[in-house]
């Protein structure tokens, strides 16, 4: 079983997959009702949790600075960036 | 023929069949130096193309007269590409164009034509080779102009769908004589780093000189030497590359391009309802199972509940009590009825009820035993005489029997 806080550092694709598991236990029956109760707990954080993480999402753009091939600097570029 | 007599739509019919189904009039390139070149109002061009022995007359249509972005003037050599008819009203074959382009490109074409064979040979196109995208692409490397119009697009629309993943951009040149080399470099750079699961390559719309650089042979092997999947989207919908083939998959626009590459923030949403719904559900239908587990025990223990057991068998105790009351009760009714009888019928043999009728009761003084047969009697003997209300004392005289 995963805390609270496991589960917010979680990606949103490793949220989503977690979720469909939890899911797929409820389904397949035979849980106690302690058990039963902590996954639809749980199941509810994650897809809070996912819902939050498309939300907030906000792209991320870098750009390679160097001309060499072996040199991975990047510098950010804001998203209101006009050096394009 | 032989000599019938013909009209001349007959034979100019006749004529442009002849052109029509001809294979190799169908699709063609010429080469010539352009003559007399303009544009009607209806924006039709029409223009001859010559060598040194002869012309051949063209037209170019509107609808293709826009794809050229440049101004063909007299005296300019050209390669165009079309088929040849016949305008029969004007009684002329024509050689119907849709590309012009400077001259040279049909060298190009050729090229072009022979590349793709070779690469095709070796299997640079073959779907095997193609590999799947990532189902959740963390960072994509774009490989585009830095200015251009393709970087904006597909910027807007990784942050409409999927403003999760993260972009990084190797900028290269997208035309011109350099740009098949800084294509290149920029592919390999990507290629170094570890954290990129997919690489996307993209040019705005141009015409065919602009995108040459995407059929050159250099960038088609920096394409498929590329570790991650590379998605192609270059140029227009029905424009077609080299790297378009050699891509890991091919997108008609830049914007499809990164359509392709990422899910949709919003099918994502309605996936995670759908989720949600269906967890719902789920504990729903647990909660409902182990209720009705629970109800079906309680049901059984309040039909086996000891009280009720004892309830029950108190009832039928007590029933048992009252039938063995109402039994009693006739009985006793009956022994009671019996003995009034029998005290009757004792009372009626009662010796002093007979006393009272006159008869008296001899006893034998000394024993007080009642004398019932003669023979109990002797004389001399002294008796009591009880009558009902006192007593005689006698003395037997004599004593008689009867049938003596």
């Amino acid at each position: 079983m995963n805390t609270y806080d496991e589960i917010e550092t979680l990606s949103f694709e490793d949220s989503y997959d977690r979720l469909e598991r939890v899911i797929q236990r409820l389904e397949n029956g035979g849980l106690s009702l302690d058990e039963s109760v902590a996954l639809y707990e749980e199941g509810m954080r994650l897809a809070q949790h996912c819902g939050r993480k498309l939300d907030d999402a906000q792209l991320k753009v870098f750009r390679l600075l160097s001309a060499a091939a072996d040199e991975m600097d990047r510098e950010t570029l804001p998203e209101d960036s006009q050096a394009f | 023929m032989n000599m019938k007599i013909r009209s001349v739509t007959e034979v100019t019919r006749y004529i442009k069949t002849l052109l029509d189904t001809d294979e190799e009039l169908a699709d063609l390139w010429i080469e010539g130096e352009i003559s007399n070149f303009s544009k009607a109002s209806s924006g039709h061009c029409y223009f001859t193309l010559k060598d040194n022995d002869c012309e051949l007359r063209c037209v170019m249509w509107r609808g293709q007269v826009g794809r050229i972005n440049w101004q063909p003037r007299q005296g300019d050599w050209v390669e165009a590409h079309g088929y040849v008819s016949v305008y029969e009203r004007g009684g002329a074959y024509q050689f119907y164009a849709d590309v012009i382009e400077r001259g040279g490109v049909g060298l190009r074409w050729r090229e072009f034509e022979e590349l793709k064979e070779r690469l095709q040979a070796e299997g640079l196109f073959d779907e095997e080779r193609k590999r799947d995208l990532p189902r959740w692409p963390h960072r994509i490397g774009v490989v585009t102009s830095p200015t251009g119009a393709a970087l904006q697009d597909i910027l807007n629309v990784l942050t409409a769908r999927y403003p999760l993943v993260e972009v990084v951009l190797s900028p290269s040149l997208v035309q011109g004589v350099q740009a098949p080399e800084s294509l290149v470099q920029a592919l390999e750079r990507l290629n170094t780093l570890d954290d990129i699961d997919v690489i996307l390559l993209a040019r705005g719309g141009g015409s065919l000189e602009d995108l040459w650089a995407f059929n050159d042979e250099r960038v088609a092997r920096a394409i498929a030497a590329c570790r991650v999947p590379v998605v192609s989207g270059v140029g227009h919908e029905v424009d077609f590359t080299i790297a378009d083939f050699v891509a890991d998959l091919r997108a008609p626009t830049p914007s499809a391009a990164a359509a392709a590459i990422v899910p949709d923030r919003q099918e994502l949403y309605a996936q995670v309802l759908a989720l949600s719904d269906r967890l719902d559900a789920s504990a729903k239908n647990r909660l409902d199972d182990l209720r009705e587990r629970l109800a079906t025990r309680t049901r059984w223990l309040q039909l086996h509940d000891p009280r009720r057991v004892l309830a029950e068998q108190g009832q039928r105790v007590d029933d048992l009590v009252h039938r063995l009351k109402t039994v009693t009760e006739h009985s006793l009714l009956l022994r009671r009825t019996q003995l009034a009888a029998a005290q009757a019928g004792l009372q009626a043999m009662n010796p002093h009820a007979v006393l009272n009728r006159g008869y008296a009761a001899i006893q034998d003084a000394p024993s007080g035993r009642t004398l019932v047969k003669a023979e109990q009697a002797q004389r001399g003997q002294q008796v009591i005489i009880r009558l009902q209300d006192g007593n005689l004392g006698a003395e037997v005289t004599w004593v008689t029997r009867d049938g003596s």
